[in-house]
């Protein structure tokens, strides 16, 4: 079972799509566990592929006009824009001191996620903005490529409602991994831990790292199933926590009410220990 | 040197302002009798009126009831009393009167009392304009409500500041704001999807490029290759370019849509926002308005705050993001975006003890007088805001009296024409100094003016107001009410007990010592001689509360605990000794005949005349000696003083006043031949007035009689034409200031000074030249003709014209009309006028 300590590093994909609510949620949690932050930037292969057929053409979405692609210039288009994700990881991991590789990758871009993470990985994967971006499909296969690596995913919606307050362990048991992460999360941060118990039995959950918890103020709710609750159940019951983190257990359905909650309370989800 | 000038006052009678025990002559002179003329020397009664308190029964000051301040000043009242009340434009009050009167002070009593009565004006606030914020909205409340409101809205936008934040994060609006969002979500997601769906069934792919979005055709999930696509058969490539290309149009469609959509959601979410904030502001704002249900203008302006509190929810609330900017805007300083609902108390009458405000504005520039816009620097740009309008005098005085001083108003650059103009529009118009200058260039506000309902009372001297109302024909437009302020009033006994009621005032209020009976009665002594009248008592005041203040000063270091008579003579005597130095060597100088002055003997064609000078407030007399040459000549009386430039026009117009008088009286049947020269010797500045006009006429008869004139008397009178001595100014002075020389030598018992009998009621002689007069060893002697005073001072008759016509033999008239028919013989003889004029110059 991986312990908040064995987290080593925060792997984010820097693409033409990056929100800059997961860069930033991405360079707080590097900062308060002080991680390593890995950047990569992955060249498509497939879109060097396109761009050389011969009716390719691209639609900007600013201008809502076509313009045709052409192989030489995209190259160029691409390399710019991993120069610039790097410079920008540079910039962000310089204001807060922390340690950072950055990679540009050939191939797809699950296929990266799929070889550059492992266990004691964070990776962050931001909710897109745009609908178009959506509808491209890439992010949910992204995010399915992520769970099913070894890494923990972090699950960023594409708005923030806070910037502070409580972090919430939503655990299935009084070990759940989830407890021990958020307790240091909550510690590093000088926040509330609020702990949701999902489980029947009602003893005192097992919080690892003692330093951590006697720094910190917890609070113990019960929430029943909470992973069977609907977006009405999760803002009904989350609302008084002003909560600034979840951090859930990678079992079953953990993806499905992550992205509920991300969703409806616009706070980002750790989901630890993911389903393999 | 004289001892006088090296002795401390009190030492020495001879420079004290009030009768002294000390300082008598050494010697015994003969005692002055009657005048060979059978003139009589004026009595000790009437050189001096002591005060008559039997109208004001006292021990000290402590026992007299307080009067008011305006006592003396029936004119003055009476203007007030109109001014003050008459409501009607134009009325405005133009207090004059001589500096040092109290008038402040008197008509701030009178006013604050008549304040009392009136109810209270309204308060005024500045509430920004939503619409146009440059130009602020200007409110009007009830006396003492402007507060209030300012504290309800304060106490809104707090409140707003709390529940709008709880609210927006309340499980009914997260819910509702969340339904919105995934409306729209899936609405776009839905569009986005149908074409993905649509586009993986014809194995085409949606593919995001730096800048956009593509649609490329793939086999077996993955992008084809371009070797690969060119391999397929041309039917085929031709249909899947075909396909992609109704993909692209329907892409373009749904792109298309999307700002539509956009704006969609944001305006769903500004209607969300708006009920939820409408809902949660309304009660809030309902609860601010409940207090000022009844002024209708007060509910528009807190309703025109809902509708921007509604339409701005986003200063009190902020978005995951925003946050830090959120803690900038919220924080409570000057710019902060709340201060839009601020309320800025301009006036508020809730301060006043009065039913109407008096104010007094002692530096009235511009904007202290019609207030000012402030501007803060911020970031190197200066900024304002309605916050930054500060009241002006005219403000705080609004609804009652303003009081200013005409002399600081008119220093103050712009400050005479705001005010005209400001009464002239009746609304007060915040105007920007710096704008008339030029001096700034930066966004300013234009409030909205003020109506003005005031009564200005301006405060000046007497010369201010006439060269204003010369010069400045507005004065009358807006200053119709003259009150002007008497220098002086009766000495009657019931004046006296006033003035004595008005000094225990100015006690009380100075918190000085108890002031015995005898202290009192020498302070109107004093009023008496300040005011130059035994028979009037001076109303300034000021001069009065100076010798009160330090006599209680002279008192307390006697280690008294009431003023008594010697510290009031010693606070007067102190105050002359400081400011005489120059009076001390101008006596040295003719003590050392430096200055030749003679009192004793007799001379033809020489005299004593009396002088004033006046410099920094203290007057002193002095003695000059004026000679007269006569010889044939032309008629002409010549004035040296005015030859050479050193008289003025009054002193040449008493000389040539002669001429009038020696042609009406002697010699009428022949023509007047005479070359007469008259001149103040050693008089090296100008000389001004006709107070010497008679002592000229003396020399000048002196010389042409050839009959010497005394010099142990000198002479001060103006003459006209007739004969008549009439009356001068500064008459105690000036028989002081001979009297001085004189008691320096030593008194002969026979000297003396005639003054016109019109001043004898001015007489308030110092005590030692009154003592020294009653001991008739020295003698002061009322003129009324020139004939009096020839006699008085030649020991001959005057004589008058018989029925012969001509005057008795031996008297002076005989003389002087037979030395001119002299002359005219003397002139005859030599036939030609323009020969003696010639031999004249």
């Amino acid at each position: 079972m991986p312990r908040y300590s064995e987290f080593k590093r925060v792997v984010l994909g820097l693409q033409h799509n990056r929100s800059p609510a997961g860069l930033k949620v991405a360079m707080e949690v590097a900062a308060l566990l002080r991680l390593e932050v890995c950047g990569f930037f992955v060249k498509e292969e497939g879109l060097a592929n396109f761009a050389a057929l011969p009716f390719a053409r691209e639609l900007n979405p600013l201008s809502g006009a076509w313009q045709s692609i052409d192989v030489e210039r995209l190259s160029l288009q691409v390399d710019a824009a991993a120069s610039s994700a790097e410079r920008l990881l540079a910039e962000a991991v310089s204001r807060r001191g922390l340690s950072f590789q950055f990679q540009i990758v050939h191939g797809s871009i699950t296929e990266t996620i799929a070889s550059l993470t492992r266990s004691g990985d964070i990776y962050v994967a931001s909710v897109p903005t745009s609908p178009l971006e959506r509808a491209t499909g890439s992010f949910q296969l992204l995010l399915d490529t992520a769970l099913r690596s070894a890494a923990a995913v972090l699950l960023v919606p594409s708005r923030l409602d806070r910037q502070t307050g409580s972090i919430v362990a939503v655990a299935n048991d009084r070990n759940d991994i989830c407890i021990d992460v958020a307790t240091a999360i909550a510690g590093a941060a000088k926040e509330d831990l609020v702990i949701i118990e999902d489980f029947a039995v009602e003893t005192e959950p097992q919080v690892a790292t003692g330093a951590a918890r006697a720094e910190v103020k917890i609070t113990r709710l019960r929430g029943d199933q909470v992973r069977s609750w609907n977006t009405r159940d999760i803002v009904s019951f989350f609302q008084p926590l002003q909560e600034r983190l979840v951090v859930i257990s990678g079992n079953t359905a953990a993806d499905v009410i992550a992205t509920s909650i991300a969703g409806a309370r616009r706070v980002p989800v750790l989901i630890v220990e993911p389903t393999r | 040197m004289n001892d006088s000038a090296k002795q401390p006052p009190a030492d020495t009678g001879g420079s004290t302002g009030v009768p002294s025990q000390g300082n008598k002559p050494d010697s015994l002179p003969p005692k002055t009798e009657s005048a060979p003329s059978g003139l009589a020397a004026l009595t000790a009664e009437q050189l001096y009126r002591s005060t008559d308190l039997s109208k004001l029964a006292f021990e000290t000051t402590a026992d007299i009831a307080p009067v008011e301040e305006l006592v003396g000043q029936a004119r003055a009242a009476s203007a007030l009393r109109f001014g003050s009340r008459i409501d009607k434009p134009g009325f405005n009050l133009f207090v004059i009167g001589p500096h040092g009167a109290s008038k402040l002070e008197a008509v701030r009593a009178v006013l604050v009392e008549q304040a009392r009565h009136q109810p209270s004006p309204s308060d005024w606030v500045y509430v920004n304009n939503f619409v146009d914020p440059d130009k602020p909205i200007a409110i009007k409340f009830p006396a003492g409500r402007a507060p209030g409101f300012k504290a309800a809205m304060h106490a809104l936008i707090d409140d707003v500041k709390t529940a709008l934040p709880a609210v927006f994060r309340s499980e009914d609006y997260q819910s509702r704001r969340t339904a919105i969002d995934e409306t729209f979500q899936k609405k776009q997601g839905q569009a986005f999807g149908s074409l993905r769906e649509e586009a993986t069934k014809k194995e085409v792919v949606i593919v995001r490029t730096p800048f956009g979005f593509a649609l490329a055709p793939t086999s077996n999930g993955k992008i084809i290759p371009p070797e690969e696509f060119n391999a397929l058969p041309e039917a085929k490539r031709t249909e899947l370019q075909n396909t992609i290309q109704v993909l692209e149009r329907e892409l373009e469609r749904i792109v298309h849509q999307l700002p539509q959509m956009e704006t969609e959601r944001r305006d769903e979410i500004r209607r969300l926002n708006r009920e939820t904030a409408q809902f949660t502001v309304g009660q809030l704002v309902e609860k601010s308005k409940s207090s000022f249900g009844d002024l209708p203008k007060i509910v528009e302006v807190v309703e025109r705050v809902r509708a921007d509190l509604v339409d701005n929810i986003a200063l009190f609330i902020s978005e995951g993001d925003d946050s830090e900017s959120r803690s900038d805007a919220t924080n409570e300083r000057a710019g902060s975006p709340f201060d839009r609902y601020d309320v800025n108390v301009l006036v508020t009458q809730g301060e006043h003890d009065l039913g109407v405000p008096v104010i007094e504005e002692l530096h009235p520039t511009l904007g202290n007088l019609v207030g000012r816009i402030e501007y803060l620097s911020m970031r190197g740009v200066l900024v304002t805001n309605f916050r930054l309008i500060k009241a002006g005098a005219l403000h705080r005085a609004n609804g009652g009296y303003l009081l200013l001083d005409v002399r600081h108003l008119l220093s103050e650059p712009f400050s005479w024409t705001a005010l005209k103009r400001t009464l002239y529009r009746g609304e007060i118009a915040i105007e920007d100094i710096s704008r008339f200058l030029g001096l700034t260039n930066t966004v300013s506000l234009q409030p909205d003016p003020i109506p003005l309902k005031i009564k200005v009372v301006l405060f000046g001297d007497r010369l201010l107001y006439f060269l204003l109302t010369t010069f400045d024909p507005e004065l009358s437009d807006h200053f119709n009410v003259v009150a002007d302020f008497e220098n002086d009033f009766d000495r009657t006994p019931e004046n006296e007990a006033v003035l004595a009621r008005l000094s225990a005032m100015i006690v009380k209020r100075l918190d000085l010592r108890p002031f015995d009976r005898q202290a009192i009665g020498l302070l109107l002594e004093h009023a008496a001689r300040l005011a130059d009248h035994a028979g009037k008592l001076t109303l300034i005041t000021d001069r009065l509360q100076e010798v009160l203040s330090e006599a209680d000063f002279w008192a307390g270091e006697a280690k008294r605990k009431i003023v008594v008579r010697e510290d009031v003579e010693k606070a007067i005597n102190e105050r002359i000794f400081r400011l005489s130095r120059l009076r001390d060597r101008a006596q040295e100088a003719v003590i050392e005949k430096i200055s030749l002055i003679e009192t004793s003997g007799s001379h033809v064609g020489q005299i004593n005349g009396l002088s004033v000078l006046e410099l920094g407030g203290f007057s002193f007399g002095r003695p000059s000696r004026i000679t007269c040459q006569v010889r044939p000549g032309a008629g002409k009386v010549v004035d040296i003083e005015r030859e050479v430039e050193l008289g003025g026009p009054i002193h040449s117009k008493g000389v040539l006043i002669l001429s009038g008088f020696l042609a009406g009286r002697y010699a009428l049947d022949t023509p007047m031949s005479l070359f007469a020269s008259l001149v103040f010797e050693q008089s090296y500045g100008g000389v001004e007035g006709d107070s010497a006009s008679s002592a000229e006429l003396y020399a000048l008869m002196s010389a042409l009689a050839d009959v010497p004139i005394r010099q142990d008397l000198a002479v001060t009178g103006s003459v006209n034409q007739h004969g008549e001595v009439q009356a001068i100014g500064g008459v105690n002075e000036k028989i002081e200031g001979f009297f001085d020389i004189c008691n320096a030598r030593g008194l002969t018992g026979t000297q003396g000074v005639l003054i016109p009998q019109a001043n004898v009621q001015h007489l308030m002689l110092r005590r030692n030249v009154v003592e020294t007069c009653a001991a008739r060893r020295f003698a002061v002697y009322p003129i009324a003709t020139i004939g009096d005073g020839i006699s008085l001072l030649t020991g001959l008759p005057a004589g008058e014209r018989e029925s012969n016509g001509r005057f008795p033999q031996g008297s002076m008239n005989q003389l002087i009309e037979d030395r001119l028919r002299s002359f005219a013989s003397i002139r005859k003889s030599f036939g030609k006028d323009a020969e003696l004029d010639r031999l004249s110059t």
